[in-house]
């Protein structure tokens, strides 16, 4: 028998790298593809034995249940508010931020980056009683304001990176040729650097969105009034309140998904892109 | 117009400081404060009394304090080695030259945005000990069943299946990165040197990447530290402590014990774990660059 | 069409200085080249002319107006950048439009203008694309139409042509001379290439760090360098530097010394320095055949190195321990490596400098 051709092993190489990773995307999107599978069964064939991935009757009645129930529409309602809210806040602070690193020569520049660094390796976790002390003695727990302003926290640091390597990438020359050609400071602004900005302010914004929306620890303690309850606690809850109802909380966990999955579906490029930017050359 | 500038910087970045101070840095002080007094949920609007260190003693005395510290071992351990092995052997897989890359990468990075409440509750579904998916593929490929999540012995295992589970697309996209960094002609030129795939590998490839591995492996390492929603929500950290780690053991003194004096302490003990982690990997880099 | 006027502009960052004492005037529609090797302080200089970096010192005078305490948009200067700096996310009309936007033109004034530049440069088909729709060249046009479109007093450029491949850069060259002499545009214009300096300008300012070193005509600077890293910045290949020194009205050449009895007369009477150097442009050094009638120094070397040029030929030639490059028409082959070769430099080719660089005359 003759040796292999090189293009043989190759090929060879090849599938055998295919097999690996879809293998390896298979079981990570198995437990997923479980759960949405799950919220579309009837109550009854839920925890059925043995098991099926693909449910006998598809129903809505999870659906129906998550969007009738008013503790978790008005959760979901609060977390859209959270979410928007701390996107808008942190994109405008980090801009501003990322701008001043990117742009200004100053002395203190590399101490206060440092700063927004090294802040960035404290533990939220650790703060999570502090917080809560200082919340609760100025009287500001189970505040939809308050969680906004924590939020910023998570993600300042990331944001402010990203948005100044953003602003780095644009020559500094199209700023100065709009001076000269008779913009004023604000007018280049305007005119210049923020629409050229927008796919960074984009990604900082789909980052903060998502951070916000995920964020379980800070409103579990902070906020966990009813009436200030956020989507991913209110699931949580599901636990103590229903007993673990595993049809709900299926359709409850799609839900949360969703957003999550059509932002990145919808930007894939844009994310990574803005990932490596945001975490390599800081 | 020049003077102006002068103070143009400071005060764009006033907004993003003065957070940060507010929301992190004056907490972190407050900290100290409460875990010098004793602070529960239900004395938290009187008068608060100085107890000197009490709670540092109790937290260090405290049994549940040394399974804790030991289930953090395991977990952090293991969580961190197979997120990295795992996410190098996926890394350098996609820096082959195959198609639809960008579309695979979207794939994998889903759990990674997920959040830790949905992870954790996937497993919980999926581990179930009376109709979990895993028991039941168990017992039909002819196994025993295991109490994934009431078992003292296994439970560990399963928030750290879990965990890896969550944190592994972070570690495939940062060693993508770094891969992608490489200019591919070195590995032309190796072919030419005659060297085989696999000794390019570990002689070229690791070496080159070298300061995103251990970038990589600092920034897993603190995140499981500190991260407990996987164990808080899967088991609540039980049966008794065996589910939980020191960071969760610090949330349930304060919010499930309402002692929060000794959080705020066994908080203080872990940042200070976090710090001699750090300044370990830091002396690592060092010697070592 | 005004004069610009520059006195003694200085730029300090901390420590170091990029622009010392600097002092220019470019006349009313002049082509004035500020040519040096990178980091001489050119680009902080127009830099400051045009009012992006304030000067630590010193005034700039358009016209009669200074124009210091002006913000960018207040000078009517217009300048053409490196990397030509389009906004990516206009299309070519509204580039070349923008200027005049900026200073709120009416719609079919700024119409007019922008299709009569775009016209003038040959891209009037271009104007609804965008710029990374364009070659190199056509974004050099486009950049030169949103700096001239709304008549600036004064137009500066900052290296425009560096980013363009060789061909084109000599095209590009012509073109923008003899615009700049259609519209009669006062310009300055910074380059590090010495070709681009001589070919474009009516006088060239030769900069090193942070200093004028000389300002002459293209001529001027070429046939009387001030100094030597004038002599060897102009001029390709560059001037060979020869040391040398006098001493009982005999020369000695090089740093083994040759003795070359008798000497020029006309050598005597310039006031040497007891060392000196001694300037000779390669194209200046010549070959002499056996049945040649020479004058001037002669001198036997071996030939180390011969490149070929195209139309000239560059031989490098060792005499002693020091080397000299001659340039020779590109006649057949004359000669191999190891030849030796008798060579023949002209007294009145000659330049002198003293031992700190300074041209004698």
């Amino acid at each position: 028998m003759g040796k292999l051709s090189s293009n043989t092993i190759e090929k060879i190489e090849k599938s055998f790298v295919y097999i690996a990773i879809f293998t390896f995307i298979g079981l990570t999107l198995f437990p997923l593809i479980w759960v949405f599978t799950t919220s579309l069964k009837p109550n009854d064939e839920t925890m059925s034995f043995p098991p099926k991935l693909i449910p006998e009757h598809v129903t809505l009645e999870n659906y129906a249940f998550v969007f009738t129930d008013s503790t978790i529409v008005k959760s979901l309602y609060n977390s859209l508010i959270v979410s928007f809210g701390s996107m808008i806040l942190n994109v405008t602070i980090c801009a501003l931020a990322g701008y001043a690193l990117a742009r200004f020569e100053f002395k203190a520049k590399r101490i206060l980056f440092s700063l927004i660094l090294g802040l960035f390796m404290i533990p939220v976790v650790i703060n999570i009683i502090p917080l809560y002390s200082i919340l609760a003695n100025l009287g500001l727990l189970n505040s939809l304001v308050s969680l906004i302003l924590t939020f910023q926290i998570l993600i300042i640091p990331l944001n402010v990176i990203l948005l100044k390597n953003y602003f780095e990438t644009i020559p500094k020359e199209l700023e100065e040729s709009a001076l000269i050609d008779g913009c004023s400071r604000i007018g280049v602004l305007r005119r210049i650097t923020i629409p050229l900005s927008m796919p960074g302010f984009a990604v900082a914004s789909i980052f903060s969105f998502i951070f916000s929306w995920n964020e379980f620890v800070l409103p579990i303690v902070l906020a966990n009034s009813p009436n200030s309850t956020l989507f991913q606690v209110a699931l949580y809850q599901f636990i103590s309140l229903y007993r673990i109802e595993w049809g709900y909380l299926a359709a409850g966990i799609t839900i949360a998904l969703l957003p999550v999955i059509i932002l990145i579906v919808a930007f894939q490029r844009q994310m990574i892109k803005g990932f490596t930017m945001g975490s390599i050359r800081g | 117009m020049h003077s102006i500038a002068r103070y143009e910087p400071y005060l764009y970045l006033l907004p993003a400081i003065s957070i940060l101070c507010v929301f992190l840095l004056f907490p972190f002080a407050w900290n100290i404060y409460i875990s010098t007094h004793g602070v529960s949920i239900t004395t938290i609007l009187k008068e608060w009394e100085f107890v000197w260190l009490d709670n540092f003693i109790q937290v260090l005395n405290d049994p549940n304090f040394h399974t804790s510290i030991k289930i953090s071992i395991i977990f952090v351990g293991g969580s961190v080695a197979f997120q990295f092995l795992i996410g190098l052997v996926i890394a350098s897989l996609l820096n082959q030259n195959i198609k639809g890359k960008q579309i695979l990468i979207a794939l994998i990075m889903i759990p990674w945005i997920t959040s830790g409440l949905i992870a954790a509750f996937s497993f919980k579904f999926i581990f179930d000990n009376s109709f979990g998916i895993i028991n039941y593929m168990l017992e039909y490929l002819g196994f025993s069943s295991i109490a994934w999540l009431s078992d003292p012995k296994i439970v560990v295992w399963s928030i750290i299946i879990a965990n890896v589970w969550y944190g592994t697309p972070f570690t495939i996209l940062f060693l993508t990165a770094g891969l992608l960094s490489i200019n591919p002609s070195i590995y032309e030129s190796a072919k030419v040197d005659g060297a085989s795939k696999i000794k390019s590998f570990f002689y070229l490839t690791l070496p080159m990447i070298r300061s995103f591995i251990i970038i990589d492996i600092i920034l897993i390492t603190i995140w499981s530290i500190n991260f407990f929603e996987i164990p808080l929500i899967m088991t609540g950290g039980n049966p008794l402590f065996a589910s939980t780690p020191a960071s969760l053991y610090m949330y349930r003194q304060a919010f499930e014990f309402g002692l929060l004096s000794k959080g705020s302490a066994s908080g203080i003990i872990l940042l200070s774990i976090n710090i001699v982690v750090a300044f370990i990997y830091i002396i690592a880099l060092k010697r070592r660059g | 069409m005004v004069d610009l006027k520059i006195e003694n502009l200085t730029k300090k960052y901390g420590e170091t200085t990029a622009l010392d004492k600097f002092s220019i005037d470019i006349k009313s529609g002049e082509l004035m080249v500020l040519l040096g090797p990178s980091g001489c302080g050119k680009t902080t200089a127009i830099r400051c002319i045009a009012g992006l970096i304030a000067p630590t010192n010193g005034q700039i005078y358009l016209g009669n107006k200074k124009v210091n305490e002006l913000s960018p948009k207040d000078r009517d200067v217009a300048m053409v950048f490196q990397n030509y700096a389009l906004y990516p996310h206009m299309s070519i009309h509204d580039n070349i439009a923008f200027p005049l936007k900026m200073r709120k033109k009416s719609k079919s004034d700024i119409q007019e203008k922008v299709i009569k530049m775009a016209e003038l440069l040959g891209i009037r088909d271009l104007l609804d694309r965008k710029p990374k729709e364009l070659s190199g060249g056509q974004m050099q046009r486009v950049a030169l139409g949103r700096a001239l479109v709304r008549e600036p007093k004064l137009f500066l450029m900052d290296e425009p042509l560096s980013n363009l491949d060789a061909k084109l850069r000599t095209h590009m060259r012509t073109e923008i001379k003899k615009l700049q002499k259609k519209i009669g545009i006062t310009t300055l214009y910074i380059t590090h290439d010495q070709v681009e300096a001589m070919s474009m300008a009516d006088r060239i300012a030769i900069m090193k760090n942070g200093n004028i070193q000389q300002i002459g005509t293209p001529t001027e600077v070429y046939h009387q360098p001030n100094n030597t890293f004038v002599g060897q910045f102009i001029g390709n290949p560059q001037m060979n530097l020869i040391s040398g020194s006098i001493k009982d009205e005999s020369l000695f050449l090089f740093s083994q010394p040759i003795i070359i009895q008798p000497v020029d007369k006309t050598l005597l009477e310039k006031k040497l320095t007891p060392k000196f150097i001694v300037g000779i442009r390669p194209r200046d050094v010549i070959i002499i055949k056996e049945t040649d009638i020479f004058t001037g120094i002669r001198l036997d070397g071996t030939v180390v190195f011969i490149e070929m040029l195209g139309d000239d030929t560059t031989v490098e030639v060792k005499i002693g321990s020091d080397s000299l490059l001659v340039t020779i028409n590109n006649i057949l082959n004359p000669f191999h490596v190891g030849d030796i070769i008798e060579i023949g430099i002209e007294y009145s080719k000659m330049h002198f400098f003293d031992d700190e660089g300074t041209r004698i005359d």
